[in-house]
């Protein structure tokens, strides 16, 4: 079926082919099942879109290259506006279904795929106008976007690499090729690229320093280990553009005069490491990988590998241990990773996002690249938004839009008419911006000025019902228990903190545990091996200082203003909306609400475990938590 | 090939490469290094061996570990300052929990002038005393038997027989893992013939000659095979084989008592 | 699983030979393939890797416990998984982890006595507009609450009550 690729021409030739097949009357009905849509139900609307493109299909055969005015069902990798899953993107149109059902499907294929018409009620409202929006420059949600990287999430089969070829996919690497591995990386240094993995450092310098570093042989490695809680765009490129990486790695591979790559992915995305491992069998298929790809001298072949399950492998040398099949204990680096890393060989790490900016810049030239964004940090950036916020989802915009931009015009503000308290970006080892600092422009400097990173791209709205020192402690649970477990400081000093916190939230803390977690704090940051334990202090260090009222309260007023600290708070019944339906005191696990039925119900304040669950079933909002 | 470096203003001269920690301590300055032994590589696990480098060119000294630190031209060391008293105190007191009492910790709390522990002590550790320095498992594995692994990640990293064994089925009672412990905390009970250490009892073996205690009978097994000394040669304690070789000599002329 | 019967010994056997002997490097996705054999991993397959890729138990053992995938004691007939990444935590994430740690009377990465079911917590699976998220098996469950779980779960943790 997949004939050899020998050279450009070939490659060419085979997108004609393919471009000359899929004629103008074919529709395609691409359903999203990335992890948030899958989680919603969407692998059930896929199978019946389907089934019934199957059976009232015209001309339809099994396998058949589609034909003119044929109509397809493919699944999609994310395509970003998760808070509107199940969602359908229908080409060539591209009118956008959300919340789309099983019992809408028939209704799509006869109305849509079959006559050309718009389902109404399965298109986006905009809230501010109530206009029904038809395609993606019309819904509030990606309307604001930039979506370079993104964008073919939603228009290509992540199984097909037919589809990434029809697409142009692989003509940056044919343009790499004849461009030579030099300008290449005169290419990459000047688009300003930097890494999208955190440490956001000049992507071109990293591989000129591979490229001069001694030895024959070297590796480029893609980290996928993506650990920060709340982040899943690499797992979406993987998933929804799988031969987009690939490709950007090979245009690599060409710059460095590397021979053999590696892609790390994390074991908790089993789809991700799928969809990228199909995706090199693919390509071997056709000689995109391998000897001589394209008829060049480039000889570069890829394998898969899967974490087991550490945060701590998203380090660079911590990942290159676990590649070596050992612990996954970072090492320090006074010699770079670029001249000794992998197996003691000179390696090239780069995140999966920083990949797949690679040949964008290669087809459309390091100029273009760098008008985009702001001066300091170019390009496009993807953010995962996600906690408090309308429209949770994967957003990708030029760097330098503000937080307000994001969460606001793109996020749709915070539901339920609460109020904003901050939005925690870098994950783990970054920090919480307030109110006050909504205009900052998102970029790698702005950022870090203000006490946070870019980090990898999480973004985590917070409203007025969050506790910050709550945040504070659930990092620090969370790195002491990712901690290697090298160095005292980290193993022991993220436990202690986390334990210093745990009394403040439960109200034994005072003035000198704020002081002793500062003094400690410091010391962590100082003497820690790597950055897992000298950035672990960065969300309690920015809350302490954004937040310190919120502390305060804690230790001073044993108060938890959000209302969420277990020891601080109370569980009652409002006396005026309790209508005595009983149904609070039939689900509580401890017995201990009283009352008759119709008459108003009493929370036992002694049995009282704090549980939530008569909060959640309560249909009057009568529980009351203070 | 030896460079000169800078420690605390002396001039010193050291191979290149050469681990700082212990060319500091060869210039006659005292660093805390709990974790570190020239026998095994460095892992920078206690962080107590701070000191502040400047490198040639550089305006600021950074604060860094000592023991994993090669020398090169030109460093400008300093070994004591405020800063690294404040953040080997903080370590310490992190360390103590684990062993209170250990008289290393208890000196150098004494050197540092901490006298209140800021944390109380952990009470459930596997192994008392034993502050996860991996000494004894790198000991091992350098000797070849690799009878100990660090288990787990994070504050519930301990060490010990892999498989969570009570026995560790490849030891073979060297007793090098008790000898290297900065805490003196893995329990060995030596008797006349015997020696218990890991979950095991091991019996020792007695030279041939002489009846002197050598070391156990797995050791010895163990070093035998490794070895082409051959016949007689493992089974003499150090006199005796001196013995032998003179009284080799003296008949035959010829080479020592393996022959 | 105590005694590794002469099947499992063939599967993992079967999963080694994918493997080159004494490839080092190979350790920690071998570790996962025979993990897919036998839903965990027994002291015995951990013996048969080492010796396929030329590793000390203790090498092995130290990766094997060292990684948060993999399992060193059986898995129980179910698993309830909490996501307790950042989104769903602000979500309340933790309390539903608490009404399942409560419920099942162990804590997590745990299995209760009788094999019947493992809780699990995991940081994030990229499904946070749906938070807070319970996966139960292969089955999502969006919008959690602790109520719900309580219900979720509750047939599964049932046993036979004597008369």
């Amino acid at each position: 079926m997949s004939a050899l690729l020998a050279d450009p021409g070939a490659l060419a030739r085979r997108r004609e082919a393919l471009l000359e097949a899929r004629g103008p009357g074919r529709r395609v009905a691409a359903v999203c099942v990335g992890t948030g849509c899958r989680a919603n139900g969407a692998v059930a609307v896929y199978e019946a879109l389907r089934a019934e493109v199957e059976e009232r299909g015209a001309d339809r055969e099994v396998e058949a290259r589609p034909r003119a005015n044929e109509i397809e069902a493919h699944v999609t990798g994310c395509q970003g506006f998760c808070e509107g899953g199940p969602l359908i993107l229908l080409s060539p149109e591209g009118v956008v279904y959300h919340d789309v059902r099983v019992e809408d499907v028939s209704e799509i294929v006869e109305r849509t795929l079959l006559g050309g018409k718009v389902v109404e009620r399965l298109l986006c409202v905009d809230p501010a106008t109530d206009v029904h929006c038809r395609g993606e420059e019309e819904v509030p949600f990606y309307r604001h976007q930039r979506r370079l990287l993104l964008r073919d999430n939603g228009r290509l089969d992540p199984a097909s690499i037919d589809d990434y070829i029809a697409l142009g996919g692989y003509s940056a690497l044919v343009r790499a090729l004849e461009m030579g591995p030099e300008a290449v990386l005169e290419e990459v240094k000047r688009s300003g690229l930097r890494g999208r993995g955190g440490a956001g450092f000049p992507t071109g310098r990293k591989w000129e320093a591979c490229r001069h570093a001694e030895g024959d042989l070297k590796y480029v490695v893609c980290n996928a280990d993506e650990g920060d809680p709340g982040a899943f765009m690499d797992d979406a490129l993987l998933e929804g553009d799988p031969h987009l990486v690939l490709e950007g790695m090979i245009i690599g591979a060409l710059a460095i005069g590397a021979h053999e790559g590696h892609v790390y992915v994390r074991q908790e995305y089993p789809v991700a490491v799928d969809r990228i491992t199909r995706a090199i069998e693919q390509a071997r298929e056709v000689g995109l990988l391998g000897e001589a790809i394209l008829g060049s001298e480039l000889s570069f072949d890829v394998e898969v590998s899967r974490g087991g399950g550490a945060f701590v492998c998203g380090e660079a040398s911590a990942m290159m241990a676990s590649l070596e099949g050992r612990r996954g204990v970072p090492r320090r680096r006074l010699i770079h990773l670029s001249e000794r890393g992998l197996w003691g060989r000179p390696t090239n790490l780069n995140n999966v996002e920083t990949w797949a900016n690679v040949p964008q810049i290669v087809s459309k030239g390091a100029d273009w690249y760098a008008s985009i964004g702001t001066e300091g940090s170019t390009g496009t950036k993807i953010f995962s938004l996600v906690g408090k916020v309308e429209n949770t989802g994967l957003v990708e915009v030029p760097m330098g839009t503000t937080l307000r931009e994001i969460v606001f015009e793109i996020g749709g503000g915070i539901p339920g008419g609460k109020a904003f308290k901050a939005v925690q970006t870098g994950g783990p080892s970054g920090g919480c911006l307030p109110a006050e600092k909504l205009d900052t422009p998102v970029d790698f400097d702005t950022l870090t000025a203000e006490g946070s990173m870019m980090g990898s791209g999480g973004m985590i709205v917070m409203d007025e019902d969050t506790c910050m020192v709550d945040v504070a402690r659930y990092f620090l649970r969370f790195l002491a228990s990712e901690s290697c477990g090298n160095c005292t400081s980290c193993r022991e000093g993220l436990a202690r903190l986390h334990g210093l916190l745990g009394d403040i939230v439960e109200g034994r803390g005072t003035r000198a545990t704020i002081a002793l977690i500062e003094e400690l704090a410091d010391t962590v940051q100082a003497t820690s091996l790597c950055a897992l334990g000298t950035s672990a202090v960065n969300p309690v260090l920015s809350t302490l200082h954004h937040f310190r009222g919120e502390y305060l309260a804690h230790v001073d007023e044993r108060r938890c203003p959000a209302g969420v600290c277990k020891a601080l708070v109370t569980y009652t019944i409002d006396l005026e909306l309790c209508n005595g339906c009983h149904l609070c005191a039939l689900r509580c696990p401890q017995e201990a609400i009283s009352g008759e039925r119709k008459q108003t119900h009493v929370i036992d304040q002694e049995l009282c475990i704090k549980c939530g669950i008569c909060r959640d079933v309560c249909r009057y909002d009568a529980v009351l938590v203070r | 090939m030896d460079i000169t470096l800078k420690i605390d203003g002396l001039e010193v001269a050291a191979p290149a490469g050469a681990s700082l920690l212990d060319v500091a301590r060869a210039a006659g300055r005292e660093v805390p290094g709990l974790c570190h032994h020239e026998a095994v590589p460095a892992i920078a696990s206690c962080r107590l061996c701070l000191v502040e480098v400047r490198r040639p060119g550089q305006s600021e000294a950074q604060l860094t570990t000592s023991c994993d630190y090669p020398v090169s031209a030109g460093l400008d060391v300093v070994t004591d300052s405020p800063r690294i008293r404040r953040h080997r105190a903080m370590n310490l007191q992190l360390l103590l929990p684990r062993a209170p009492e250990a008289p290393v910790l208890r000196d150098l709390a004494v050197a540092l002038g901490v006298t209140t522990p800021l944390f109380p002590p952990v009470t459930d550790a596997p192994l008392e005393d034993c502050i996860l320095c991996e000494l004894c498992v790198r000991i091992c594995a350098e000797l070849g038997y690799h009878a100990l692994s660090t288990i787990g990640r994070g504050d519930h990293k301990r060490v010990g027989p892999p498989f969570g064994q009570t026995a560790a089925m490849a030891c073979v009672g060297c007793g090098s893992c008790q000898a290297i412990c900065p805490t003196q905390c893995i329990p060995m009970e030596d008797t006349a013939t015997t020696r218990t250490i890991w979950g095991r009892t091991l019996e020792f073996a007695d030279c041939s000659r002489c009846g002197a205690r050598l070391m156990t009978i797995a050791q010895r097994a163990l070093t035998a095979a490794r070895g082409d000394l051959g016949g007689e040669y493992y089974d003499l304690c150090d006199a005796c084989k001196r013995a032998a070789i003179v009284e080799d000599l003296a008949t035959s002329g010829g080479p020592g008592p393996s022959s | 699983m105590s005694d590794p019967s002469a099947d499992d010994v063939r599967r993992v056997a079967a999963v080694l030979a994918r493997y080159p002997q004494g490839d080092a490097g190979s350790l920690v996705n071998a570790l996962h393939d025979v993990q897919g054999e036998l839903r965990w991993l027994p002291e015995d397959a951990l013996r048969m890797v080492a010796r396929h890729l030329g590793l000390s138990r203790a090498q092995v053992y130290g990766v094997a416990s060292f990684y948060h995938g993999f399992h060193l004691e059986p898995r129980g007939e179910h698993t309830c998984t909490v996501c307790m990444g950042t989104a769903c935590h602000v979500r309340g994430a933790p309390r539903l982890l608490e009404t399942l740690e409560r419920e099942a009377d162990v804590a997590a990465g745990g299995t209760t006595l009788d094999l019947a079911l493992t809780v699990e917590e995991v940081n994030c699976v990229g499904a946070c507009a749906i938070g807070p998220l319970v996966i139960l098996d292969d089955e999502y469950h969006g919008h959690m609450t602790a109520d719900h779980l309580s219900r979720l779960v509750g047939p599964l943790l049932e046993r036979e009550e004597p008369e």
